[in-house]
């Protein structure tokens, strides 16, 4: 009784007070300005810029419409190669103490300072036809991965792929480890207590970061042009046909750029509640 | 010298910079200020070449243009010359964007009609060297390309520039001249970027400017790793540069000195030197 | 059943256990028969956590070895080392550790689900399980919407569930609020000895093989200690300092931690208006058998009303040869029992009508020439009798 009515007294109070707690002192609420028109500035501008009667024909030829599709198939299959191969990778290195980790750590970031043309490059001299990897490969195999949507999503995945491993190791490295402990002493493998376990406890920031690896892919321009060529309908996604779009026609440019902001706040906003605690 | 090195990075940073500049632009034409204001537009001291000089020219020129910049100095020292290097296109949405020029050489000259018309020219264009399209193959051709007509077999790897840049419409307005109709794996962006994967073995033909398979490509001081076998099919197809001085320069006594420098015999011999071919 | 039935040496827990933590060092031999209540008592930074984490398996010994239910769980020596998911130590964490991506049933069929139970079938015993902790129809909410008791229940049952060879609990009264802990603490007592007493739960004692399963209990906390164990051994910095039941710690307690924490008395009773009515039915530690005398006990606290449990420290018992006049409201007349004299102080246990443990300096028993039997008044200030809320229905 006493527990029941100090309760509803309690949920009442921050009830009245909600509103003016909520709002931000005033200097946050400035630089929190400040930042969303530097982000929506450019799709202002993008907008502004944007040829909206010939639209539909920019948009619906043949050389974007082979460019999305080869775009969403290629990021898609980026982010869950990131996924499949940055959370083990981020659980060994939140997980095993072993010499060199933080060398493997640095290794493993490299993509996200190196410009991704050099990047490309460097996957070009290791995984190319004249490669350290890629050449044996070639000869003995015939394989060839630039110039194909296998070198395209090698790219992708390759700068991707960090920002997946920094987040799950971030992830992991708070998540309390009695977690893990309470599933052994229970019975669990380390395999179930993996699955079962901990990868549902980090499942938001797991979330978060394959969002954030797709959305990199997307927008993946560097690496992919300089590792798998640039070709329509075969290697050429949407950040490429913008490019060479901006070369010679610049509403085309502005057009499939404008598919790219599409697609991806799309697809954040769309996932926004479902990925992100909204508490 | 700074600033020399990093145009170097070339038609990448082109684009980041015209892609974050396109919001401006838009903006800008959307406020009706076709052009940046007047004020402090002045050079400072009274000599008719003194103080900063800035140039921008496509990126296939920058390592000339940095010997061209250099000797320029040495007969105006109170002349600072800052070159840029960017893909045409790119310098062209830079300086609609507000960009301080004085000169631009592209290596088309159609993009100065645009800048004409919007910004426009102190003089008329000066076509000060032209660069022919070559067949080329990486040191050794273990394909045994010998011609044109190689670039049709579907068994090699073939690159080209894409359509949209100046050297991936020559050289198909060229090749269809000779009736030849090439099967890319690539439309590389730029020049640059082919000549890499070139070299690096990872094509087995391309078609490249002259000045990228020249014994002093790379400032000579490399092992030649592009080899030139010429235009096999009649005339060369050939880019021109077409150097302008913008009636709104910030220093136009010092650009109207550079452009005439560009046809002394002394710029004629450094253009020679590289593989351009002079007026 | 999961237990070794050839005898109590082999169904129990034996566990001599050497660890080194940089500077810590672990040195403690300790055993809990089949079907016996052990609390390890300590201060913090007594290495409890660690002994916690070498039973489970959590942390590999250095030396020595743990012996369960006739395995060898890890012997360094021998080279043995048993993971953890395969020792059958059922854990209740301190914080619960509750998965909270899982409802309370999946908490609980979790294990079951591990060790290769159907789905169903681990829910329905898992259902059972909440059901004997009173919690049958909170199985769909996630811990979160738990309150820190009824978790600390699923925790106990997620860990009994496994029908483990040893329950081990570590602070699992710890992070509860007074109130909560009082209620939990009776709670958690009728669990851990359904089977021995017939149990209060007649639901839990229904569920399988518990009864004869050893269980330690990890705590801080010397009332948990003495109100839920048979046997307290008491760790100071690494070492095992004494070992024994709670009547024989209070009579002789080894160290000045022991004295301190062995003297605390802990009274139940029912509280009106500053007036606890204290009727001894046995649940008091240390009481004599067959005492149903009552008391009452004025508390400066008015704010109680229905059942409390009191402490009161024993330095803050004034004992006297006549009727002491003056302020004291509580002032009634006793026996000494026995007199122990723990160097700097003197320990008397008093008896009729409310068994309690009384300090005093050597200096004042020997003026009030104090023996067994010797005839005293005993009195209590009602500030110093410090109430909290009993969970007894």
């Amino acid at each position: 009784m006493t527990d029941a009515s100090t309760a509803t007294s309690e949920s009442g109070d921050s009830a009245a007070r909600r509103a003016p707690r909520d709002l931000p002192p005033w200097p946050v609420a400035v630089l929190a300005a400040v930042g969303v028109v530097l982000f929506a500035l450019p799709v202002v501008g993008l907008a502004a810029r944007t040829p909206w009667t010939g639209l539909w024909t920019h948009l619906s030829s043949r050389f974007v419409v082979d460019a999305a599709v080869l775009s969403v198939v290629s990021s898609v299959a980026a982010a869950a190669f990131a996924a499949a191969v940055g959370v083990p990778l981020a659980w060994v290195l939140a997980r095993v103490q072993f010499r060199g980790r933080s060398v493997v750590r640095a290794l493993v970031t490299l993509p996200m300072v190196l410009p991704p043309v050099v990047g490309g490059a460097a996957l070009l001299f290791a995984l190319g036809r004249r490669g350290v990897v890629g050449g044996p490969l070639h000869d003995a195999t015939g394989l060839l991965l630039p110039y194909s949507i296998w070198g395209v999503i090698l790219a992708n995945a390759f700068v991707a792929t960090p920002l997946v491993i920094l987040t799950v190791e971030g992830a992991l490295r708070n998540l309390d480890r009695r977690y893990e402990a309470a599933a052994a002493t229970l019975g669990a493998s380390r395999l179930r207590t993996l699955w079962k376990v901990t990868l549902p406890m980090i499942g938001p920031a797991l979330g978060v970061a394959v969002v954030v690896a797709w959305a990199r892919a997307l927008g993946e321009f560097g690496a992919t042009v300089t590792f798998a060529g640039n070709l329509g309908g075969r290697t050429q996604t949407l950040p490429l046909a913008v490019f060479v779009a901006l070369e010679s026609d610049r509403d085309a440019a502005v057009a499939i750029s404008l598919v790219l902001v599409a697609l991806s706040l799309g697809l954040l906003i769309a996932l926004r509640d479902r990925w992100w605690p909204s508490r | 010298m700074g600033d020399r090195r990093r145009g170097n990075r070339g038609a990448a940073v082109g684009l980041v910079a015209a892609l974050a500049l396109l919001p401006v632009v838009a903006l800008q034409l959307a406020a009706g200020c076709t052009s940046a204001g007047d004020g402090d537009r002045m050079p400072s001291g009274g000599d008719e070449s003194s103080g900063d000089l800035h140039v921008l020219v496509a990126a296939s020129l920058l390592p000339v243009a940095e010997v061209l910049a250099g000797d320029f100095e040495l007969l105006h020292p109170s002349v600072e010359v800052q070159i840029a290097g960017a893909g045409s296109s790119a310098l062209r949405e830079q300086v609609l964007a507000g960009a301080p020029a004085d000169v631009l050489i592209p290596a088309d000259p159609g993009h100065l009609d645009a800048i004409r018309d919007e910004i426009g020219l102190a003089d008329a264009p000066v076509v000060v060297a032209r660069n022919s399209l070559v067949l080329a193959v990486p040191a050794g051709n273990d394909a045994g390309v010998t011609s044109l007509a190689d670039l049709a077999r579907p068994e090699l790897l073939i690159g080209l520039c894409a359509p949209e840049v100046p050297c991936g419409a020559l050289a198909r307005q060229g090749l269809a001249r000779a009736g030849i109709e090439p099967v890319p794996d690539t439309d590389e962006p730029n020049v640059r970027a082919l000549s890499t994967k070139l070299s690096a073995g990872e094509l087995d033909a391309a078609i490249v400017y002259a000045t990228d398979a020249a014994p002093n490509a790379n400032g000579g001081s490399r092992d030649r790793t592009i080899v030139s076998l010429g235009w096999t099919a009649g005339t060369a197809p050939q880019a021109s540069y077409a150097a302008a001085v913008l009636s709104d320069a910030p220093n136009p006594a010092a650009a109207t000195a550079f452009v005439a420098f560009l046809r002394t015999d002394a710029a004629r011999r450094a253009f020679a030197d590289l593989g351009f071919v002079v007026p | 059943m999961s237990f070794d039935d050839t005898g109590a040496a082999v169904s129990g827990l034996q566990a001599d256990i050497r660890l080194r933590r940089g500077e810590f060092e672990l040195d403690v031999s300790l055993s809990v028969e089949a079907g016996e209540t052990a609390a390890l008592l300590g201060p913090n930074g007594a290495g409890k956590s660690t002994i916690v984490a070498a039973i489970a398996g959590l942390l590999p010994l250095d030396g020595g070895v743990v012996r369960l239910a006739g395995r060898v769980l890890d012997e360094p020596a021998a080279s043995v080392f048993v993971p953890p998911e395969r020792r059958r130590i059922g854990v209740v964490f301190q914080d619960q550790v509750l998965f909270r991506h899982l409802n309370s049933l999946d908490n609980v069929a979790f294990g079951l689900v591990a060790q290769g139970m159907r789905r169903a079938e681990a829910r329905t015993q898992a259902q059972a399980w909440l059901d004997a902790m009173d919690l049958g129809d909170l199985g769909h909410r996630r811990p979160r919407a738990l309150s820190g008791g009824q978790r600390q229940r699923v925790a106990l049952a997620r860990a009994l569930a496994c029908q483990p060879d040893l329950l081990l609990a570590d602070e699992p009264l710890g992070s509860l609020d007074v109130t909560a802990r009082n209620r939990l603490r009776r709670n958690l007592a009728s669990h851990l000895s359904s089977g021995r007493n017939g149990g209060s739960s007649a639901a839990a004692s229904s569920l399988p093989g518990n009864g004869e399963m050893p269980r330690l209990l990890i705590t801080h906390d010397p009332a948990d200690a003495f109100v839920l164990a048979d046997r307290v051994h008491i760790l100071e910095d690494g070492r095992l300092t004494q070992a024994g039941t709670p009547d024989e710690l209070r009579r002789a307690p080894a160290t000045s931690y022991a004295a301190d924490l062995s003297g605390l008395n802990l009274v139940r009773g029912t509280a009106r208006e500053g007036e606890i009515t204290v009727t001894d039915d046995g649940d008091t530690p240390a009481s004599g058998a067959g005492r149903r005398s009552v008391v009452v006990l004025h508390a400066a606290d008015r704010s109680l009303f229905g059942p409390v449990l009191a402490t009161i420290h024993p330095r803050a018992i004034a004992l006297h040869r006549e009727r002491p006049s003056g302020s004291p409201r509580n002032v009634w007349r006793t026996t000494a029992e026995a007199v122990e004299p723990l160097g700097d102080i003197t320990r008397v246990l008093l008896g009729s009508p409310l068994p309690l443990t009384a300090d005093i300096t050597p200096g004042a028993a020997h003026e009030l020439l104090i023996r067994p039997g010797t005839s005293l008044w005993v009195s209590v200030k009602a500030t110093e009798v410090e109430l909290a809320p009993d969970g007894r229905d």
